[in-house]
């Protein structure tokens, strides 16, 4: 062989040599004494073994600091590439924290950038894994690189190809709204922090004392409701986030892949009877519901600490993806509360973007929110889920197990079929109301309510009718069948069997969206 | 003609009269009393003479009262048809609270879900107008009550971005029916009369009512004094929309120039960043006439929305107000945002913005209520809007308000920007106290830290100057023009000129996942 040829190889085989250890063997060890693991350690584990196929490798810094220094970033602390998960293909980001803390210098923007977009185009989900320090601050080729927002590209591509971010360590200020776009935030619970300010940039700006456990993953489970699903750490994270793929189809062309389900498909499920208790005020966990239902009793949850009556969650009947909404009747208040709806918001726009049909489970308690969150805008957000279940044009399959009631949610848990609900089923004791409201507008209100309106005729709407009173009438268009419990998971699954090739088409707009409450 | 027709007549004649009489002359009384129009009157005030033309008046409660007591239901409590306002036509709808207090029955609900796939179909406005204490729907022995509320609030949702739908809430709403006037695009609401409520426990005077959801809830467009005002408000607003999203705002003729120069523009902004002023001074003299027809204007007043005309075509303004809150962003006016884009957008109505703001709150306060993915929901919002979009940056655009806003990455038609405007991460103060903290401690010592943090803060303020940042077209921090100020009117009226006719590619996809 050439000597040149030999010579250029070998430039090669060093940078790439060079490249996994990133930013050194000091900063390697820090990283690891964080708990965390190297940017390529997490591709491994992501993906499927010797599937990845890396690009932009030879990349290395161009700019320079202010203050004329260059310091080396080998692969400007951003490694992209494509990879297998379970066979399929999948687009990976991930930042390098090793090279300069993975800070976004402009060939690191740019990979990002263009990593997306192949992704987008060549229909395969995008995974960040995401460690970065933020802006490279100092620097000023990035302001100048003329690159592709990643804000913009995400937001253009949502609802093209599933995009998933997992956050091991901080994301502060602009850069915090990467995973914010994604469909869905993975967090670990020992490294990740999301920040709109950091500690120090939010005491520059209002003088506020805050610590790490602001921004931390359970902070952002428990109470802001944008992280979607918690792991202990690195390793457990990435994990989970092979899982949640599993569920996903590659792009909004596809359906989200079958699987050979061990599970079988007529099986009765005789406990149900004994887990939901027929008296309305005992409470009960609906998981342990859906345990039985879905296939080998796995599901995957979305927001599991987060507006805990409303449970959002990926499963399987008989080896085909379902999303599954349903009551927590163990869980105090209402499905329609803000934080509830924003909930199921999210989770039911990826659904109908990505064709996965929607299994509600219904036992709504008689009780509506009240003035706290009508002051916040109620609502608006009832609204909101109210517009993306009438117009998601998935599967939309409901079983009542005991209550339902119109004002506490039972039109966005497929209680009528005009909002586009496919089928309704209802266990034998269940009982509806179009109201469960006890509120007395002559008193909160007065100004000419007649005297005897309720007793004429506002107490129709208020009235608990037996299942039996419903069904009777099928022009109601409320329950298509009473089922006996131990045979909802043979109803499910024959109900998707049936809206398998379900489509549906709304009038027409000029753009693709309408004007939703927010 | 033949004699047989008289007796059909006559009973066609008495069924109008008993339309007219309403739920009967006390409960009509009554509602004069209470200040009130009637659903009728309503009606007339609202369309042109004489344009309206009734459908559903044959309409009866059908069913046995609970109580056993007759009572009359003309049209079943509700008066719909289409009409012409402005001599545009529309659709549109009245709750008759004379009819057993316009409790909504079965038949009501599928007359009004009815009335909106017309105007649907149709492709033109609806507008409502709501005078009801609750529901009488019925799901027993076949009754359709709930089937038909679903019925309407889906065609709601599905006509969204099709059609414009108007809601007067001219008296009470609540249960179910009150989530309409929020999935409607505006809510006009009667200060005295106007109650909007799901149904749960009400401690405080004063909720449900207009201020209260205008101020707190953020679900009330215009606040009004009486139906007349509210009937006004509507026809007013009517005057800025298409018909339909295949259709273009109205343009007017305007007794304005369109080449106004405003030399008082200048006296507005103070000399010193840290004054505020308030963007209204600065709206009015840019827009025909000094007219700003402003919306949600006691909510999240730190961002104005509204609309104007340029050169009598319309547009939609969505302006930082630096004398509330120095013009930040929060969650409340990130909702008020979000949603008027989408409005704008659908519509074909072009954007413009006008930024001078000091980005997002942080802290645990604003993170608890999730002030990421409001912000988030910006972006993704802005980054689907394919109508045409200005944006003028007037002074401060800091952060991630300057994204939302529309900077140059977020991909506006145009972005121009004063002499006065700056692009930074965060204010020169923040970042002369981030990165010269040391020599500022040293100057504290010395005794002269004022001098030295000034002497920092103007570096830096020049570093960020437009003027400065634009030398490089490439630089996302970049205006595509710095205009004079006295000369926005007219450089807003040639870019809406020059874009008139864009046109901006969608993505194909089935919707995209906006963060909550």
């Amino acid at each position: 062989m050439a000597e040149k040829m030999k010579e250029a190889i070998q430039k090669l085989k060093d940078i790439q040599a060079k490249n996994l250890i990133g930013g050194g063997q000091q900063h390697v060890d820090r990283q690891h004494s964080r708990g965390k693991l190297l940017a390529r350690e997490r591709i491994d584990s992501l993906l499927d073994p010797g599937t990845f196929i890396e690009l932009g490798s030879c990349v290395n810094t161009t700019g320079s600091r202010m203050d004329g220094r260059v310091s080396d970033a080998p692969c400007d602390g951003a490694v992209i590439g494509y990879g297998e998960i379970k066979g399929r293909n999948v687009a990976v980001y991930s930042s390098d924290f090793t090279v300069l803390g993975g800070s976004i210098g402009m060939q690191h923007l740019q990979k990002c950038a263009e990593i997306i977009k192949m992704a987008a185009k060549w229909r395969m989900p995008m995974v960040w894994l995401l460690d970065s320090s933020g802006g490279r601050l100092g620097y000023v080729d990035v302001q100048l690189s003329r690159v592709d927002w990643y804000f913009c590209l995400i937001s253009k591509y949502s609802g093209v190809v599933p995009q998933i971010n997992v956050l091991m360590g901080p994301c502060i200020a602009g850069q915090a709204y990467a995973p914010t776009l994604c469909d869905f935030l993975l967090m670990s619970r020992e490294t990740a922090n999301l920040w709109l300010a950091g500690p120090r940039q939010a005491a520059a700006a209002t003088s506020e004392k805050i610590d790490k456990s602001v921004g931390s993953a359970d902070y952002h489970m428990k109470y802001s409701g944008t992280c979607d699903v918690v792991g202990a750490n690195d390793k457990e994270t990435i994990k989970k986030t092979r899982e949640l793929l599993s569920y996903l189809p590659s792009s909004y062309l596809e359906k989200s892949p079958a699987i050979d389900s061990t599970d079988t498909p007529d099986r009765l499920v005789d406990d149900l009877i004994d887990i939901v208790p027929d008296d309305y005020d005992t409470k009960y966990d609906m998981h342990d519901v859906i345990k039985t239902l879905v296939d080998n009793g796995e599901y995957y949850e979305i927001k599991d600490e987060y507006a805990k009556n409303l449970i959002t969650c990926f499963c399987r009947f008989n080896g085909e993806t379902v999303g599954l909404v349903a009551n927590n009747p163990n869980e105090p208040g209402s499905i329609v509360e803000i934080n509830s709806c924003d909930k199921y918001y999210r989770f039911l726009q990826a659904l109908d973007a990505y064709n996965i049909p929607l299994v509600n489970l219904v036992d709504i308690p008689p009780f509506v929110p009240g003035e706290e969150e009508e002051a916040i805008g109620l609502l608006r957000h009832y609204g909101k889920i109210l517009d993306v279940y009438a117009t998601s044009t998935i599967p939309k399959i409901s079983i009542v197990l005991r209550e339902s009631y119109g004002d506490a949610g039972s039109l966005i848990m497929g209680g009528a079929r005009e909002m586009g609900t496919d089928l309704c089923y209802a266990w034998p004791i269940a009982r509806f109301a179009v109201e469960a409201s006890e509120l007395d507008y002559r008193e909160v209100y007065g100004k000419g309510i007649e005297e005897d309106a309720y007793e004429g005729y506002m107490d129709f709407s208020r009235e608990k009718v037996d299942v039996f009173d419903v069904a009777k009438g099928y022009t109601t268009q409320m329950v298509d069948e009473i089922i006996e419990p131990k045979e909802t998971r043979i109803k499910i699954i024959q109900a998707l069997q049936l809206t398998g090739n379900k489509i549906e088409k709304l009038p027409k707009r000029n753009k693709l969206h309408g004007v939703p409450p927010v | 003609m033949g004699k047989w027709m008289d007796g059909y007549l006559h009973k066609l004649e008495m069924n109008r009269l008993e339309s007219l009489t309403m739920g009967g002359a006390e409960r009509v009384e009554l509602q004069r009393s209470l200040g009130k129009l009637t659903a009728r009157e309503r009606i007339d005030r609202l369309v042109d003479k004489g344009t309206f033309d009734e459908i559903g008046s044959l309409v009866r409660d059908n069913r046995l009262p609970r109580d056993g007591k007759i009572r009359p239901s003309p049209g079943e409590g509700v008066v719909m048809g289409f009409g012409k306002i402005a001599g545009r036509p529309v659709m549109l709808y009245s709750i008759d609270f004379t009819v057993m207090s316009g409790a909504i029955s079965d038949q009501a609900a599928w007359k009004l879900a009815e009335v909106i796939e017309m105007a649907g179909k149709r492709r033109m406005p609806v507008i409502g107008m709501m005078d009801s204490a609750g529901e009488r729907l019925n799901i027993k022995n076949g009754g359709t009550g709930l089937n038909g509320m679903a019925k309407l609030i889906r065609n709601y949702s599905i006509y969204s971005g099709i059609i414009p739908r108007i809601m007067l809430l001219l008296g009470p709403c609540t249960g179910l029916f009150s989530t309409v006037p929020v999935l409607s695009d505006f809510l006009i609401i009667n200060e005295n009369t106007g109650f909007l409520w799901l149904g749960g426990d009400k401690k405080t005077e004063g909720a449900g009512g207009a201020d209260f959801h205008m101020e707190k809830s953020g679900q009330c467009d215009f606040v009004v004094q009486s139906d007349e005002e509210a009937i006004d408000k509507a026809q007013e607003l009517l005057a800025f929309l298409p018909l339909n999203c295949w259709e273009k705002a109205p343009e007017i003729e305007t007794e304005d120039d369109p080449g106004r120069r405003d030399e008082t523009i200048l006296d507005v902004m103070p000399d010193d960043p840290k004054y505020t002023y308030d963007i209204h001074d600065i709206i009015e003299k840019i827009v025909d006439n000094g007219d700003f027809f402003e919306i949600k204007e006691d909510f999240a007043t730190h961002l104005v929305i509204g609309f104007a005309r340029f050169n009598g075509q319309v547009a939609g303004i969505v302006a930082n107000n630096p004398d509330e809150m120095s013009g930040v962003f929060e969650i409340n006016s990130s909702d008020k945002y979000d949603r008027f884009i989408m409005f704008l957008d659908a519509f074909n109505i072009p954007l413009v913005n006008l930024v001078d703001s000091t980005a997002y709150v942080p802290g645990d306060k604003w993170e608890r209520l999730g002030i990421i993915r409001h912000g988030a929901k910006n972006l993704m919002s802005y980054s689907h809007l394919t109508c045409q979009k200005i944006t003028i940056v007037l002074r401060r655009a800091y952060g991630g308000a300057n994204i939302v806003m529309g900077c140059s990455q977020m991909n506006p038609d145009f972005v121009l920007g004063w002499p006065s405007g700056e692009f930074a991460p965060t204010g020169p103060e923040a970042i002369v106290q981030a990165v010269f903290h040391k020599q500022l401690e040293k100057a504290r010592e010395k005794g002269n830290y004022d001098e030295v943090y000034n002497t920092f803060v103007s570096i830096i303020r020049e570093h960020l100057n437009i003027m400065t940042l634009s030398k490089d077209w490439t630089s996302y921090y970049m205006v595509h023009e710095a205009i004079d100020p006295r000369d926005t009117r007219p450089m807003i009226i040639k870019a809406l000129m020059a874009t008139a006719d864009k046109y901006e590619e969608q993505l194909d996809k089935r919707r995209f996942i906006k963060p909550a």
